[in-house]
């Protein structure tokens, strides 16, 4: 059913970008930049740059529980609070009731969502990494899935243009695994981080304990001031949602670009169900829209479509289009739509603490932590298997939290005192891209827009397991070569989706026979249509991934305009 | 009451040894400005708690437990927050203190000494600390009470520092054991 009554012409953009997260809010500003007319849509609801931030300002004391979810809280989310945290007072709002936004688990899958103006730039971890040569190059070299096609000469610039927008503080390092960047100034590390880092560096020379790179205004630039963005103040409540625009995210950064321009259209409460194939022309005309208040069914039509929906929903697009040529099986001939699901597998390493720098502590609460730069398989050859992994953590004077024996005076003179340096080294391991971890849509199980339900059957290798040995046992040794006075390792079961690094399923590759996208994120079933969230991924890595959709989003939509004036779109 | 009143009390209180008076537990059960009444608790184990949270925090220069509301607090968490099985150990636990207090103590536990209170409660703390896993009721209640003092305004803005926004970030910053901790 068309409710659109006024005709094609009104409800016609040049392109339309489906979804506001971080790789749709990119899109948006940069066509709409190029002089593009852009529609974009979201499928929840409107949330207004701080004052849609409900606890930005609260104290503990201001939140119902002082942060901690209640059962009845938990009944709505029970799958959102996998991780641990999601589902915390402070910013439970922004991640979806898994009541409401059903899916269908063959095997365990974690899958946190943000369905709302933003998406997950709102509450995203903000690690900000580049890939490097080595990654482009490691599916080929691995002989396993399929060659990237593209190389880091290709993306390097655009990852510098990325960076200068959105502004990541961290140090250069001149690492070959780590390409430097633009940055902001790094935020120092901990006392007790340094006498970690010069016990590692001295023991292993493959391995270097730096500031993680991360996506804060540690010294905001004249254009990140005019978008009305600011310093970081240090609070660390950032999945709140920040008052400053300190750190990156749609309602800070990009939404505000594309506003600027006078080109943005935003509908919110836009559920895109699937895209209008022209079979004549092999391209799509527009896209199905349900509004998930009223329930109506709508087209928008566009010359250009970026499909930013986050990886499973913008696959579930593609595979829910209709077409007379690829019947129902959705717009790919590869047989890789769906396919090779990632995430970077996480919840090993180690923790401890260290009895050194008494006199010291720290001062505000630093929203980063060290970072680890992947060393296995580069300087160190790791056990049985590919790839490797970098680590995250951070060291901080404990306090009221640690365990304290005894009762009364004593015990609340120890509370009120700092305790020694705590120390927290997690691993964030490269996932490999097997074919059989797969989504797909149900054939009978819908959601209550009517749309299909998303299916996932994903899980480990023995790459995987492998790797978490070294990822425990490593961070353990780098403790004891401190001398950290107590070392403890652990290596949990997660699933697929803890990480919230969820990629893969609409990979790019060399040809339309073993990938779903070209070089440029083009569909090679509909070349107008294009995918820059973590679908078109071809190998995850070891590094957080949003910087990476950042970079080929821009490289996307100035690839789409110049097609467009070709006259190739 | 008053809360000062209430600290007024509970500092002559603790001075003098004595267990605490009726009045103090007088606003526990009241809804405060988040508007949840605590009503998990019968009134017996409420003082309990009480008497519990203030033998761990006790009021000394900086506020003890029950004046920062801590207790009131732990209750709104049991009640909203904890699983069915975690408030079923909570209660056991209460019960089980207060049937030892009268038996080996000859009395309830929230009328003994703050000595007493203290004394009882350590070495509950000793065997569930030697026993399997090391981890128990006192540990349970423990853990909770601080973390609900140190949340609460007069918790973290006394015994420690607390900044919505500090605005700068520093790695090192001299301390000497002793000095105000942020948290």
């Amino acid at each position: 059913m068309n409710f659109n009554h006024n005709g094609e012409a009104e409800v016609t953009y040049d392109a339309i970008v489906v979804g506001s997260g971080i790789s749709g809010g990119w899109a948006a500003k940069e066509l709409c930049e190029k002089g593009l007319k852009v529609l974009l849509l979201e499928r929840g609801r409107e949330v207004v740059h701080v004052s849609d931030y409900p606890t930005t300002f609260s104290a503990p004391w201001e939140l119902p529980h002082q942060g901690r979810p209640s059962q009845a809280q938990l009944k709505d989310q029970p799958k959102q609070n996998r991780t641990g945290y999601t589902t915390q007072e402070g910013h439970a709002h922004f991640f979806v009731k898994d009541t409401e936004h059903p899916y269908i688990e063959k095997k365990r899958f974690d899958w946190m969502r943000g369905y709302h103006k933003g998406g997950r730039s709102l509450t995203w971890g903000r690690q900000s990494y580049r890939f490097s040569q080595m990654d482009f190059e490691a599916n080929e070299k691995d002989g396993i899935a399929t060659p990237w096609p593209v190389n880091y000469a290709d993306i390097a610039p655009w990852y510098s243009y990325a960076e200068r927008f959105a502004g990541i503080s961290g140090s250069k390092e001149g690492l070959p695994q780590l390409p430097d960047g633009e940055f902001l100034p790094a935020m120092d590390l901990t006392a007790g981080e340094k006498a970690f880092k010069k016990a590692v560096e001295a023991k292993w020379s493959g391995r270097k304990v730096i500031p993680g790179r991360v996506a804060h205004l540690t010294k905001p630039t004249e254009e990140q001031l005019a978008l009305g963005r600011g310093q970081c103040q240090y609070r660390n409540l950032c999945m709140r949602g920040c008052p400053y625009g300190a750190y990156f995210s749609s309602q800070s950064a990009t939404l505000p670009a594309a506003a600027k321009t006078g080109n943005l259209t935003l509908r919110t409460n836009s559920i895109v169900g699937s895209l209008i194939y022209d079979d004549d022309k092999g391209r799509a005309k527009g896209v199905n829209v349900v509004d998930q208040i009223t329930g109506q069914s709508m087209e928008f039509f566009a010359k250009i479509i970026f499909l930013n929906a986050s990886c499973l929903p913008s696959t579930a697009i593609v595979m829910n289009t209709q077409s007379k040529r690829f019947g129902n099986k959705g717009l790919d001939e590869s047989g890789a739509l769906g396919g090779y699901l990632m995430d970077h597998h996480l919840n090993v390493g180690a923790g401890g603490t260290f009895e050194g720098d008494l006199d010291k502590t720290t001062f505000g609460r630093r929203p980063n932590g060290f970072y680890i730069p992947r060393y296995r398989n580069l300087h160190e050859t790791g056990k049985d298997y590919l790839r490797g992994f970098g680590y995250q953590g951070g060291a901080f004077r404990q306090t009221w939290d640690r365990d304290i024996e005894g009762f009364g005076t004593d015990f609340k003179k120890k509370m009120a005192s700092h305790g020694p340096w705590s120390f927290w080294v997690g691993g964030f391991g490269e996932w490999l891209p097997y074919e059989q971890n797969r989504m797909s849509l149900s054939p009978d199980q819908k959601d209550k827009w009517g749309l299909p339900q998303i299916v996932v059957d994903a899980g480990f290798g023995k790459n995987e397991v492998n790797m978490r040995k070294d990822m425990e046992n490593d961070a353990k040794e780098m403790l004891q070569a401190m001398g950290a006075a107590t070392v403890y390792g652990f290596n949990s079961d997660p699933a697929l989706g803890l990480g919230i690094h969820e990629m893969g399923t609409m990979r790019m590759g060399t040809s339309s026979k073993n990938s779903v996208l070209n070089k440029w994120n083009q569909l090679w079933a509909a070349p107008n249509v294009f995918n820059t969230d973590g679908g078109f991924m071809t190998s995850a890595a070891c590094v957080n991934p949003s910087l990476t959709y950042m970079a080929f989003t821009a490289r996307a939509a100035n690839h789409a305009v110049e097609e467009l004036k070709k006259g190739n779109l | 009451m008053q809360r000062r009143e209430a600290v007024k009390i509970i500092t002559t209180v603790f001075g003098a040894s004595l267990a605490l008076p009726e009045s103090v537990f007088a606003r526990m059960s009241e809804a405060e400005a988040a508007g949840i009444k605590p009503k998990f608790f019968t009134g017996k184990e409420r003082k309990m708690v009480a008497a519990f949270a203030e033998c761990l925090i006790p009021e000394t220069d900086t506020p003890g437990a029950i004046s920062v509301g801590a207790p009131r607090w732990m209750e709104v968490l049991i009640q909203d927050c904890y699983t069915a099985e975690d408030q079923g150990k909570i209660r056991t636990g209460l019960a089980k203190l207060e049937a030892d207090s009268k038996a080996q103590h000859g009395g309830s536990f929230a009328k003994l000494s703050p000595a007493k209170q203290a004394e009882i409660l350590s070495a509950l703390e000793k065997a569930e600390r030697n026993g399997p896993g090391g981890y128990g009721w006192v540990r349970m209640m423990k853990d909770l009470c601080k973390t609900c003092y140190a949340n609460t305004e007069k918790g973290a803005t006394t015994t420690f520092n607390w900044l919505l926004a500090p605005g700068r970030w520093s790695g090192e910053e001299a301390y000497k054991m002793g000095d105000r901790v942020f948290i």
